[in-house]
């Protein structure tokens, strides 16, 4: 409060607090916003309809987001004593003690607090890969330490270097052994700073997203990982509420903090310390690890595409435990496969990234004498030209790229990507975040395969999607779901699956694959190469093949099942939902995306102009 | 008797500069000890030495007949008084005096620890304050606190850096005598660090003169005061006047020095040194207070110029120049005589052969 008051009086003083003003409300409205919203009756953002605890009730039964709070938690509490543990000593005889190269420790010190966070995950990923380390749990404990040390030595070092030094040799001249004259004054005197780099890498550590990205494994979704990928698939006021509780526990934490590193700190902060610690402790107990001796599936897999009843089921059945792993994009989980630091027994690819796992030799045969309900499939489905012969991919789910609109806002029906250009639309159509998307809309407009590779189509289409940014209102690839519920788009390029879910709540919304065809995507299992438990790996394939499990991936995932078996376990409004199973003819002109090779280099030339 | 703590020969070099050069010490029991001597003249190092939070570079401390030179401070039995008094902030006043009595050889009962915290405590008329904390003490009582904190375990020795370095005036002098009485009372050694010669001269059995790292002069207060071996002990201890001469003749034991301003005595034998041949150079320092007003024509008196009078109320500072030009103090009792000079009053002075005293070149 210092710095205010001293920003003076008058004018100045209210363009100064104006000033200020502007800068806090830009940090923290959104903030806000999150938090009013997570209180909201509505599913629609923007929309206030009443207040409710139903999304905190709601995230509180998501064992997903429990289980990686959990995780969290015990990460940040490992990570916390490790690295205090660790960066006192450092911070000790880097503060008191003079040896030769003491200027380059002290430098590397810094170095973590600077280097770029994607870069620290990078390199620690090929530092296990090295190591032959396989990623998991530990794995992001082990990270967590390696960049959390210098911000304690940082904290430590500050509390040291108020500390007189007089203090120890008093001790010494009264007869404490230099260990007793640590424990008994040192270590005292330290105790807030001790304190507040404890809190202060706890917060780090339950916040990080970037690094703990890279090195999870099996057992390592922290609760940011697990926010982000459901972030990916529809941001819903569940989310809100999780980052609202996350928001308050790293404030309350930082807040302690800085009460301990500026020496205020009395008794009661004390206590709300302590009893904060003790509640987390005893929340985190449950661990990141479950049934410990039990055989263990490890399935990659999409957020939002398995539901936690069929896991549980599959456990019970065979008497397993199933870890669930997600990931967000067809590229994050090659890396991780690449790398080869992690195990998994499944991964979901999508059609076009199966040919690149192949082709880097990361896919394991798939033994289809051991599937006893392949023949539920659609035989439509089974030797899709990235897999001719199913040696190495079963299909899971599938679904297209078309258009998704407004009956209520839009004057005629949609039936053409060519209805996009209308400039009654005018900021009020959202496209995929993704150039060969918003390609894919040009292109198919024109008759042409999104697919091409030939430079003049490509450019031709550049010049249409150019067109075409004036109109749009959002480049999104997470929320246009939401969007277009919300009514802040009338007619949007999206995922068949996530349009149906909110057509269901909104008859006003239309899913429509447009006459042109467009993007065809089927998403399958394998099994990658150097799979633990290659056994349980075909049980569980030949499970998800079961009508009945099929069915309700299809209801609570909202895509389509390849699954001929399903449908007479499907209520009708999903069995004859046009969106979700739209009638074979108008899949006639619909393409699967390829990898490109070189070609791609176009289309990200045009898309980086388009951008811009 | 063995001294206490003999310093012998000890050098102690820090990059560039030899903080403590080649210094001989003896500390008798029971007596109080100063050194003294300007800023950086490697007074808190010697301390430190004794203390054993240095090693020497060369040369031995010994306690008693015990070499210590290798022995960590911990285990010494010296207690100090440090400069900024150190005390331990997280404990309370109790806390810090009972915490040397917790460690070190002897085991003691809490009872008896309590008691003795207590007695430490009424010794330095803290009674009461046991339970406060560092912080909600004044300056003086800190003061207190970290004297009762290294007596309380009853070291042979104990060692005060500047201790009322950090007091005001008035406080200073009645902490100087507090110090001077418990000292007498405990009946053990104290070495006292100054850079204040007042504090010295009114404190101290023996009083050692540092310069540069090394032993200048060391004495009781009055051969320090009174026999100066060098222009720098004259000038550091208390304000002095000099003036340089040659032997002109040598009367029995008084040798007449022509000097720029006159002709003035000197004791042949002055200071102990060889004695004065005709034709010698010297150096001669006489005290402000020494010098009396007299007429010019007299024997052994020299001329000057009232320049200046700061009238003090007791005594009155004169300030005369010599005919050489150099500026001379004279003290004068405020005792009735009547001297009101007036500035540029032509003035003869003069002093007792026995109070010029010769310095080394
Ligand atoms: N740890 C050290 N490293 C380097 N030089 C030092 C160190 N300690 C003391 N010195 C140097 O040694 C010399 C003597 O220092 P010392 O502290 O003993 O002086 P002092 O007489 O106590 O002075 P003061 O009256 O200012 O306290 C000084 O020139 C000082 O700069
Ligand atoms: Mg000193």
């Amino acid at each position: 409060m210092s710095a205010a008051e001293s920003v003076g009086t008058g004018k100045r003083a209210f363009g100064a607090w104006l000033g200020i003003g502007a800068v806090y409300a830009y940090l923290y409205l959104p903030i806000l916003i999150l938090v009013v919203f997570s209180f909201n009756a509505s599913r629609q953002m923007a929309v206030w309809s009443g207040f409710s605890l139903d999304w905190y009730a709601k995230a509180w039964q998501d064992d997903a987001v429990i289980q990686s709070l959990r995780t969290s938690l015990f990460v940040a509490f490992l990570s916390t004593v490790f690295s205090v543990a660790l960066g006192t000593p450092a911070a000790i005889a880097l503060g008191r003690h003079r040896f030769r190269g003491r200027g380059l420790v002290d430098g590397l010190f810094y170095l973590p607090v600077v280097i770029p966070e994607i870069v620290l995950g990078f390199a620690s990923v090929v530092f296990f890969g090295l190591a032959g380390w396989k990623l998991g749990f530990w794995s992001v404990v082990v990270a967590h330490v390696a960049f959390s040390i210098s911000y304690v030595v940082f904290t430590v070092r500050a509390r040291l270097s108020m500390l007189d030094p007089k203090l120890e040799e008093a001790a010494a001249d009264l007869g404490a052994p230099p260990i007793d004259a640590f424990v008994r004054v040192t270590l005292p005197l330290l105790a807030p700073g001790l304190v507040s780099a404890a809190l202060l890498v706890f917060t780090i550590s339950l916040d990080d997203y970037v690094v703990t990205s890279f090195v999870a494994g099996s057992g390592g979704t922290t609760l940011p990982l697990q926010i982000y990928s459901m972030v990916r698939t529809g941001v819903t006021p569940e989310i809100n509420a999780i980052s609202t509780i996350l928001l308050l526990a790293t404030f309350v934490l930082v807040l302690l903090s800085q009460r301990y590193e500026t020496g205020v700190a009395g008794r009661g902060t004390s206590a709300i310390a302590a009893s904060v610690v003790i509640a987390l402790g005893v929340f985190s107990i449950g661990g990141p690890v479950r049934d410990a001796g039990k055989r263990e599936l490890s399935v990659y897999i999409w957020s939002q595409y398995l539901p936690d009843e069929l896991v549980a089921e599959f456990e019970a059945r065979y008497g397993v435990r199933v870890n669930v792993e997600l990931y967000d994009s067809n590229e994050a989980m090659l890396a991780k496969l690449q790398t080869g630091v992690a195990s998994y027994d499944i991964v979901v690819p999508s059609d076009y990234m199966i040919e690149v796992l192949r082709q880097n030799d990361l896919l394991e045969e798939i033994d289809t004498r051991r599937l006893t309900n392949l023949d539920n499939l659609n035989p439509r489905f089974l030797g899709l030209p990235f897999d001719p012969e199913n040696r190495y991919s079963i299909p899971y789910g599938w679904g297209t790229r078309g258009i998704g609109y407004r009956k209520d806002l839009v004057a005629k029906p949609i039936e053409s990507w060519a209805d996009l250009w209308d400039p009654a639309l005018r900021d009020r159509l959202g496209m995929l975040n993704d150039a060969r998307e918003n390609f894919a809309a040009a292109l198919k407009r024109e008759g042409k395969s999104l697919n091409s590779t030939d430079e003049a189509e490509i450019a031709r289409a550049a010049g249409l999607v150019e067109e075409l940014k004036p109109l749009v209102r959002t480049f999104e690839s997470d929320t246009f779901a939401e969007n277009l519920l919300a009514g802040e788009v009338w007619v949007t390029q999206g995922y068949s699956g996530q349009i149906a879910r909110v057509a269901l709540e909104d008859p006003n919304i239309v899913y429509v694959i447009p006459k042109e065809g467009c993007t065809l995507f089927v998403d399958s299992m394998c099994i990658p190469k150097g799979a633990p438990n290659e056994d349980l790996a075909h049980l569980f394939i030949d499970f998800v093949l079961e009508g009945r499990s099929a069915a309700r991936i299809t209801e609570v995932m909202g895509f389509a099942t390849p699954n001929r078996a399903s449908l007479e376990f499907l209520p009708p409004e999903y069995r004859d939902n046009p969106a979700i199973f739209p009638p074979d003819k108008a899949l006639d002109n619909c393409e699967f995306m390829t990898d490109l090779g070189e070609a791609m280099e176009i289309y990200d030339r045009f898309w980086t102009r388009i951008k811009s | 008797m063995a001294a206490v703590v003999a310093v012998q020969s000890v050098t102690k070099r820090f990059p560039g500069i030899a903080a403590v050069d080649g210094v001989s010490l003896d500390i008798e029991d029971g007596q109080f000890v100063t050194l003294l001597g300007p800023s950086g003249c490697g007074k808190t190092t010697l301390l430190r030495l004794i203390a054993g939070f240095e090693r020497p570079d060369e040369g031995r401390v010994l306690f008693g007949e015990a070499d210590v030179t290798d022995v960590a401070p911990h285990e010494r039995d010296v207690h100090t008084v440090f400069q900024q008094y150190a005390l331990f902030p997280h404990l309370s006043v109790a806390d810090n005096v009972a915490f040397g009595l917790r460690r070190g050889r002897v085991r003691r009962s809490r009872d008896e620890i309590a008691r003795l915290v207590r007695e430490a405590l009424e010794l330095v008329r803290l009674t009461g304050f046991e339970d406060r904390m560092p912080a909600q003490l004044s300056g003086g009582q800190q003061q207190r606190v970290a004297i009762a904190r290294a007596v309380a375990p009853g070291p042979r020795i104990l060692l005060l850096d500047e201790p009322l370095g950090a007091l005001d005036r008035k406080l200073r002098e009645a902490m100087q005598l507090e110090l001077k009485q418990l000292q007498r009372r405990l009946g053990i050694s104290f070495v006292f660090v100054t850079h204040d010669q007042d504090e010295a001269l009114a404190m101290s059995d023996v009083v050692v003169v540092m310069k540069d790292g090394r032993i200048e002069q060391m004495g009781t207060p009055s051969e320090i005061y009174e026999h100066p071996r060098t222009r720098f002990i004259a000038e550091f201890v208390g304000v002095t006047n000099v003036i340089e001469g040659s032997v002109e003749s040598i009367d029995g034991s008084t040798a007449s020095v022509r000097t720029p301003a006159g002709l003035v005595p000197l004791s042949a034998r002055a200071n102990g040194g060889p004695a004065l041949a005709t034709g010698d150079r010297v150096t001669v320092a006489v005290r402000p207070e020494k010098i009396r007003f007299a007429d010019l024509d007299g024997a052994g008196v020299i001329a000057g110029r009232v320049e200046d009078a700061r009238y003090l109320g007791d005594v009155t500072h004169w300030r005369v120049r010599l005919v050489d030009g150099s500026a001379w103090t004279v003290f004068a009792q405020n005792d009735g005589t009547p001297e009101a000079l007036a500035p540029g009053t032509e003035v003869g002075l003069v002093w007792d052969t026995g109070h010029g005293v010769r310095l080394e070149p």
